[in-house]
């Protein structure tokens, strides 16, 4: 079997999510104490996207961060729209994604496990656990929340071990100073190093207590891809689960015409939310990533994604 | 790494090259008219920070000027090294770290006479990224075109010094590949050898585990010295720190002294700014020891210190 071609809307959401995933290492980077300018402005960004940030952090001090207000702006989307967020904007969405494409998994297999299954409703539990903690007063958000969880895997685990790795290798050339006579090898690795190092490597690495436990995290939920695609968005996410719960019955919604549908799964194979596409009148909204897979691999166009103004009138 | 004796003497060689241009050159090239030693005094002292800037400038430039100028020292083409004393996370007015428009105004000075490229670095104890930021030295040096950036740890290279203290050390790779050394040390009180002078200051090229360099302070940093010889030393006494140094903190320790003090020899310079902090040069241990090694004397004023008022 070929694979199709992705539709457009597919190729613009990859694009969508390469930008917000290099938006995330910029400003990543920004979050460093710099030399002269001290730490950049922009660090928080992401976070100031974040619905799950504000109400767990209000529910637990009584207060809002009045930046933390900028994250009714995607939540307000999501009511209207659906989680698009999930699918286009969250880096570590993005991450999920690209490694879920890698799992290797045959048609056969995605399509038999590609469905919805009951233990997607533990990311729901899991909020409920979170923001009941912060009632009490017990903010652990910040265990759980998907830009936690990348900024500190990254900033503990995965930018020092880049780092150290580079240190190592162009360290061993400065040395050994290896070459043919005149022609040193060091010429060039000098100063390429000398560029990352004042560019995108730290000036100075600090290291972190705790971090093989951060490292266990984050690989475990890394490699669970190969397992379910995007198995931390499907079963764990709370920030997903919240946005799930905005996104319950949203303006934009997917259709299958059943004239059409030959029954061959491809729609479900490739979901990456498990939103059960495929299923007459049982798609679930609050599953969906809106990342447009079913709609550009269904080979009979039976899958349409448009308007639907009579909002629960079904 | 141990470095082969062929580049050994490679080093031995580069370093004689800046040891000509520096400390022996004046007394045998140049003549007696050109001084070893001088030492600009600002009459006023200053309390607006401006104002401290500007004296700090132009105590440096007078210093240099005295001497017989930079161009004496720096030529067209050279790669400079201004070492200035960065060693803590400490503010300018804290004095435990190099006045910034001193560094600066060398570095205008060394692009003036030709340098084709001036670094200003320094291996601090407290961390790095805040020492540099925090005295303010790496901004004033930036300004003034330098290539300030904090060390890359890669780059501490196991070098033959044959010292007392120091057969060998892990030397910062950069010492080797300049060819010319300025040390801009600020005068401090220091716990337990007395005073932080020139020689001490040398310690901001050394790597590896400096703590034991504590063991035997006065060989090692007059191995440290005997090895870099700095083409110039020019010493920043604007601000003094006079107790609870090499670190301070508190600003009731710091006393304006209001000079800069510029030489060619390491012993005389450090002897002279003993007597800063009202000690005698024969007190300070790698003063009393770089002069029995002939590195420099102790008696400074023997050199006939050129004295300006300003």
């Amino acid at each position: 079997m070929t694979r199709r071609k992705a539709s457009w809307l597919v190729w613009l959401r990859r694009f969508t999510q390469a930008a917000f995933v290099l938006l995330f290492i910029a400003v990543f980077l920004q979050a460093q104490y710099q030399p002269v300018n001290q730490t950049g402005r922009h660090v928080k960004l992401f976070f100031l996207l974040d619905p799950f940030v504000l109400i767990s952090s209000w529910l637990a001090s009584h207060t809002v961060a009045s930046g933390l207000l900028f994250s009714l702006l995607p939540l307000g989307f999501t009511f209207i729209f659906g989680r698009w967020f999930c699918g286009w904007v969250c880096p570590f969405g993005s991450l999920h994604n690209l490694l879920s494409s890698w799992s290797g998994q045959t048609t056969k297999v995605k399509i038999a496990t590609g469905g919805y299954s009951r233990w997607q409703k533990t990311k729901y539990y899991l909020l409920l656990v979170l923001l009941v903690s912060s009632l009490f007063g017990l903010n652990l958000a910040g265990w759980f929340d998907p830009f936690s969880v990348l900024y500190r895997s990254t900033a503990t685990v995965l930018y020092p071990a880049v780092n150290d790795g580079l240190k190592s290798l162009f360290g061993w050339i400065y040395q050994a100073d290896p070459g043919l006579g005149p022609l040193k090898v060091t010429s060039v690795s000098e100063p390429v190093y000398e560029f990352l190092r004042r560019t995108v490597l730290p000036a100075a690495q600090p290291y972190f207590y705790g971090t093989a436990l951060v490292a266990v995290f984050f690989f475990a939920v890394i490699l669970l891809n190969f397992y379910r695609a995007r198995f931390w968005c499907r079963y764990i996410c709370p920030l997903g689960a919240l946005l799930g719960i905005a996104g319950k019955n949203p303006l934009i919604q997917i259709e299958r015409s059943s004239e059409l549908c030959n029954q061959c799964g491809l729609c479900v194979a490739n979901c990456q939310g498990a939103a059960d596409p495929h299923v007459p009148g049982s798609w679930k909204p609050a599953e969906c990533f809106y990342c447009w897979n079913c709609h550009s691999e269904c080979p009979k166009r039976a899958v349409s994604i448009g308007l639907h103004l009579t909002r629960g009138a079904k | 790494m141990h470095n082969s004796r062929r580049e050994f003497l490679k080093t031995c060689a580069k370093i004689g090259a800046a040891m000509q241009l520096g400390e022996l050159a004046p007394s045998e090239s140049l003549g007696a008219e050109m001084p070893a030693l001088s030492i600009a005094h600002y009459r006023s002292s200053p309390l607006a920070t401006d104002a401290i800037a500007e004296e700090a400038r132009r105590l440096t430039q007078e210093a240099i000027h005295a001497l017989g100028g930079i161009g004496r020292f720096i030529a067209k083409g050279d790669v400079v090294w201004v070492k200035p004393n960065i060693g803590w996370n400490r503010i300018p007015e804290q004095a435990a770290t190099t006045n910034p428009d001193v560094v600066a105004t060398l570095v205008s000075l060394c692009h003036q006479a030709g340098a084709r490229r001036v670094i200003v670095s320094d291996n601090p104890c407290n961390p790095p990224v805040a020492c540099f930021a925090r005295s303010g030295i790496q901004l004033a040096a930036q300004k003034a075109g330098a290539d300030c950036f904090v060390m890359d740890d890669r780059k501490f290279r196991k070098t033959s010094l044959r010292g007392k203290a120091l057969p060998e050390w892990e030397l910062y790779g950069d010492a080797l590949e300049i060819n010319k050394f300025i040390n801009v040390p600020i005068v401090k009180q220091h716990s337990s050898c007395k005073a932080t002078l020139g020689m001490k200051n040398l310690m901001g090229v050394a790597g590896g585990q400096r703590n034991r360099f504590h063991q035997d302070l006065t060989n090692t940093l007059v191995d440290l010295a005997a090895f870099i010889r700095p083409t110039l030393v020019v010493m920043d006494a604007v601000r003094v720190l006079t107790a609870n140094g090499p670190v301070g903190g508190n600003l009731a320790d710091v006393k304006r002294r209001d000079i800069v003090a510029a030489g060619t020899d390491q012993v005389a310079i450090d002897a002279y700014g003993a007597t800063l902090l009202d000690y005698k040069p024969q007190e300070i241990g790698y003063v009393v020891e770089g002069n029995a090694r002939g590195l420099g004397t102790i008696d400074f004023e023997s050199l006939k210190p050129r004295r300006i008022e300003l």
